[in-house]
């Protein structure tokens, strides 16, 4: 049984093995990791009511599975808030049995229940696996990003 | 056309700047309730999200761009999310767009965020020519949920 929740304070071993694994998929690790005063600051903002940072986690008999963050922001063409799941993560041993699914599902309730009717999120255009799963549960939107220089 | 000026919208542009916000919106096949116009021109003047315009040598309003802040679990600065870019038909490859994205990049460093990002569609031809040149396309896609 896989239990989606928030976040707590004494999960922050847990948590940072699985956000050291997402990271090291980008490409952030060793040399390149995040600073610890990124993680100190995003691990901090979860626990701020004040800020629109969220983390949920999957859990199965104490050990934690996967993660999920999302971020509540203004839109142009919304009143209501849009929902951006930034990072979702499944450990290496945990894939294939619905974890990520599970997260993702717990985010749209979570959305729905603060007023934001679009969820999205990126995903690099040759990561299959993960698509696999995305086309199932959303849709691509056509659209592509692109980041100023500088 | 040689000299465009850009800086925040202001309150009396609400009826050019309606006009260019609902041609954007036939662009991408959309239309918006004025529900949603009223609340992002308040938003935009409450600071809540931002809004630039290129005006003409004449001081007409040709151009737009909406850009509004959010956290990012990946640094401590904020992002900066261009959500809308558009230029008058009438004025298209006279670099109208490049400045304004290079304000709004501005804006963002002043600000203490990180350099702004946008979305266009993958078939978006035109537009792509221009962010090519000024921007990386790091090979990310969006997927969404819900309307």
């Amino acid at each position: 049984m896989i239990e989606i929740r928030p976040v707590r304070q004494e999960d922050f071993p847990a948590w940072q093995v699985l956000w050291d694994g997402y990271n090291a998929f980008y490409g952030r690790a060793g040399d390149t990791r995040l600073a610890t005063e990124i993680i100190r600051m995003t691990w901090s903002r979860f626990f701020d009511s004040y800020e629109p940072v969220h983390a949920l986690v999957a859990e199965r008999a104490g050990t934690l599975l996967g993660l999920a963050h999302f971020i509540f922001h203004r839109s142009t063409i919304h009143i209501g808030p849009l929902c951006y799941l930034q990072d979702l993560f499944t450990a290496q041993a945990a894939r294939g049995q619905g974890v990520g699914r599970a997260l993702i599902e717990a985010v749209y309730e979570r959305a729905r229940a603060a007023g934001a009717n679009r969820v999205y999120w990126m995903t690099h255009e040759t990561n299959a696996l993960a698509m696999k799963l995305y086309d199932k549960v959303a849709e691509k939107s056509g659209f592509i990003v692109y980041r100023h220089f500088l | 056309m040689s000299s465009i000026e850009i800086s925040p919208l202001r309150v009396s542009e609400r009826p050019r700047w309606n006009e260019l916000w609902t041609a954007y919106q036939r662009f991408y096949g959309v239309e918006l309730s004025p529900q949603v116009a009223d609340s992002t021109w308040q938003r935009i003047h409450a600071a809540r999200i931002h809004g630039l315009g290129a005006r003409d040598s004449t001081g007409r309003l040709v151009g737009i761009a909406h850009f509004l802040y959010h956290e990012d679990t990946w640094s401590t600065a904020r992002a900066c999310y261009l959500q809308d870019l558009y230029v008058d038909e009438a004025v298209r490859g006279r670099g109208c767009g490049r400045k304004l994205i290079e304000a709004v990049s501005a804006a963002a460093h002043a600000a203490g965020a990180n350099s702004p990002y946008w979305l266009t569609h993958e078939t978006n031809a035109a537009a792509r020519r221009l962010y090519d040149r000024l921007a990386r396309n790091p090979g990310f896609i969006q997927y969404t949920y819900g309307q």
